[in-house]
């Protein structure tokens, strides 16, 4: 276990009611360092970036951040100043423009100017010109590009990404794997989840598949074909079927 | 086109940043409601309408003129019951907006005490309550015929500082129906008896103050009424925390 | 919890005997020791179970408020089980209440309810406890339920005093209800009735509550098991 992770899950067991989760499931994140993580529906993926969000507490083990634990509850805030997450469900308040949703969200996280911020931030997800409209007015793909936002509006150092490539379109898609790459070389640490194995893996620098409640396979992208990762996967499905 | 990057915090920045203090977090959702509400009216016109349709039941239930009593007999009742049910509408609805596309997760995931999140929503739905009643009860004054006017000030405080006690419950309580099914349902179960103490000492007030009182008499009510309302600030704040949690 | 479980069965064993040794020889004593009240008759002896059914409901809300901080803070779901199953009793003994109330008022009042202060006070906390019942079945899940209620049991239990204080001003004050022969204040004979009931009522309520939390307990290995056979049979 490397003790200098900035992102350290020890064991974490999850239990829903009765139902177990995640068992004893452990993992490392570095600054810098963008990680795919796959595994199949209902296998934990949300789970697990709901535990790391904080949002969710394990039933045992314990996750770190950058050295502080993210079980004890005094120091949640701090954690979560540090921690941007976006989540299926967008967060948005429909009623709302879409540049009262930022601003809410850039006062609620502290953020220092958050006029300049949110007005660069719309330039960035290319939402320019649309700030005024209602939330409601927005497309889907909209919609997800401002919950991005969102989820970005405090320069977090943990980015947890829920199946963010889902539902995009390629040139869409290539947008999102250039801004993973761009949050990695500003020394974030990312956390995504996929299901599509070659964007995951052009996108990332370490793959991971989840699968029983544990990661039950690790390698890093580089060298890493298509095949041999989708093999490894179909492996997996095949031991469990 | 490719991604720029954002503008990069300074390095001379405390990466732990703060956490936001709680009354600026209370003041920051508050005024995100009010926005809202502002913007699509939906909760105050459906409190408003409702009230209304409510006084107009009780004055066929009631025929009160009829049976030679005055409004002071019957009146607090009616406006208690009315204000009740109307404020339960508004509660509901303030965390039903936050339901959708999740954003009580969105309210969790922020580095603010989670109390000042139950501060923020107890302050709006104060106003929202209290904003319908500055409405209602110049209508009811013209539907029964009162004199609101000779009893303004008292029933102004009364009317307050039944509402804000009711909203400290209300808040935490609906905070806590609206993560179970059959929300709506479970509010007014959770919320009626508890608040039992309110509606007593709100319509005994209210009764007194009608009937031209001088503050002196009901006093104390409206003193009880505000103990009430502090506890369950206070409890709402420190249990505020296991509420939000998933 | 196994080790638990052996100390609730001692506990029930215990009381189960006193129990049944102290409840009939109560039952003797209500209706052939203790004498006839003076103005209200035979009817009065249903006080012998209205008074401390109120106590050991009210015993039971206490229970219901200390194990829901116990479960916050401890999230250890045997709280929980305590939580529910003294809520339950609760609200059977407020229900035992609100039979006898009326069963008492009808010959001695001419009327079946009258919105005095004790009787009405009950209700408004059955109604409380009834919610927090019903919050339970509504929640998504076995550890929201917990945590839910747990917080309603905390807000509910200190309502108790203020619902109690704002109905007394609403209404007048509770009858007297113990007076033999034109004395005053209670007869010697009906003190030790009353206060031999007390006793017996509240080691009947402990006796079920240990009952219940077991089979609450049972409960919930039952449903662990059920979950642990469908995750490894899928």
């Amino acid at each position: 276990m490397n003790s200098a992770a900035f992102v350290q899950a020890l064991n974490l067991d999850f239990r829903f009611g009765q139902r177990r989760i995640l068992q004893g499931l452990s993992l490392n994140l570095q600054r810098g360092e963008a990680l795919a993580l796959f595994g199949p529906n209902g296998a934990g993926k949300t789970t697990l970036l709901r535990l790391l969000a904080t949002l969710l507490q394990p039933s045992r083990g314990e996750a770190f951040l950058d050295g502080v634990s993210l079980s004890r509850r005094s120091e949640r805030p701090k954690a979560r100043r540090r921690i941007g997450f976006l989540a299926h469900q967008s967060m948005l308040y429909d009623r709302l423009t879409a540049r009262e949703n930022l601003l809410f969200y850039a006062r609620m996280y502290g953020v220092q100017e958050p006029d300049r911020t949110c007005a660069e931030l719309f330039a960035q997800v290319e939402l320019e010109g649309r700030e005024d409209d209602p939330v409601d007015e927005y497309s889907r793909g909209m919609q997800q590009r401002l919950a991005l936002a969102r989820a970005l509006v405090h320069d977090p150092d943990l980015v947890l990404l829920d199946e963010p490539f889902s539902g995009l379109d390629p040139r869409a898609a290539r947008r999102l794997g250039a801004l993973i790459a761009d949050l990695a070389r500003r020394g974030k640490a990312i956390l995504f989840t996929a299901h599509d194995l070659e964007a995951g893996l052009s996108a990332a620098q370490r793959v991971a598949i989840l699968w029983g409640g544990k990661l039950a396979y690790e390698a890093r992208c580089e060298g890493l074909t298509l095949d041999v990762l989708a093999s490894a996967y179909a492996a997996l499905a095949g031991r469990s079927a | 086109m490719c991604w720029r990057a954002p503008t990069p915090r300074s390095p001379d920045e405390a990466p732990e940043g703060h956490a936001l203090r709680a009354h600026s977090a209370s003041l920051t959702i508050c005024w995100k409601d009010l926005r809202q509400e502002l913007r699509t009216r939906e909760s105050f016109t459906a409190a408003f309408f409702f009230s209304l349709l409510l006084l107009i039941v009780f004055s066929f239930s009631f025929d009160f003129q009829s049976l030679g009593l005055g409004f002071e007999d019957v009146g607090a009742g009616i406006l208690w019951i009315t204000l009740t049910f109307s404020a339960i509408l508004s509660l509901q609805n303030s965390f039903l907006i936050e339901r959708e596309k999740n954003c009580l997760a969105g309210l969790s995931l922020c580095p603010c005490d989670p109390s000042a999140i139950f501060l923020g929503k107890f302050l709006a739905n104060s106003l929202f309550v209290l904003v319908v009643q500055t409405l209602v009860l110049p209508i009811s004054s013209l539907l029964f015929g009162y004199d609101l006017l000779r009893v303004l000030p008292g029933l102004c405080l009364v009317v307050t500082v039944n509402v804000v006690g009711f909203s400290a419950l209300g808040t935490l309580f609906a905070a806590i129906s609206v993560r179970t099914r059959k929300s709506e349902l479970l509010l007014p179960l959770l919320l009626l008896p508890a608040a039992t103490p309110i509606v007593i000492w709100g319509v005994k007030a209210t009764r007194l103050c009608l009937a031209g009182r001088p503050l002196e008499s009901y006093g104390y009510l409206v003193a009880l009424s505000a103990c009430f309302g502090v506890i369950f600030t206070v409890a709402g704040v420190l249990l505020f925390d296991f509420v939000m949690e998933e | 919890m196994e080790r638990t479980e052996r100390l609730l069965r001692g506990f029930e064993l215990g009381l189960f005997f006193l129990v049944a040794v102290l409840m009939p020889f109560s039952l003797y004593c209500v209706f052939r020791v203790v004498p006839n009240e003076v103005t209200m008759g035979a009817v009065q002896r249903i006080f012998y179970f209205h008074v401390p059914s109120a106590w050991v409901a009210f015993l039971g809300f206490f229970v219901v408020f200390v194990s829901s901080i116990l479960y916050l803070a401890t999230r250890r779901l045997l709280w929980d089980v305590v939580a529910h199953s003294a809520a339950e009793l609760g609200v059977l003994f407020c229900s035992i209440v609100l039979f006898t109330g009326p069963i008492w008022a009808r010959p001695v009042w001419g009327t079946w309810w009258t919105w005095e202060a004790r009787l009405t006070t009950t209700l408004v906390l059955e109604m409380v406890f009834v919610a927090y019942l019903v919050l339970r079945t509504q929640a998504e899940n076995r550890t929201q339920a917990a945590r839910l209620s747990a917080v309603v049991g905390i807000v509910g239990f200190l309502d108790v005093p203020i619902i109690y204080y704002s109905v007394q001003i609403w209404r007048g004050h509770h009858p007297i209800v113990f007076k033999s022969s034109g004395g005053q204040g209670l007869e010697p004979i009906m003190l030790k009735t009353f206060m031999l009931c007390m006793t017996t009522f509240t080691l009947f309520f402990l006796l079920l509550l240990a009952m219940r939390i077991r089979l609450g307990l049972l409960r919930e290995s039952v449903s662990e098991i059920r979950q642990w056979e469908t995750q490894s049979g899928a």
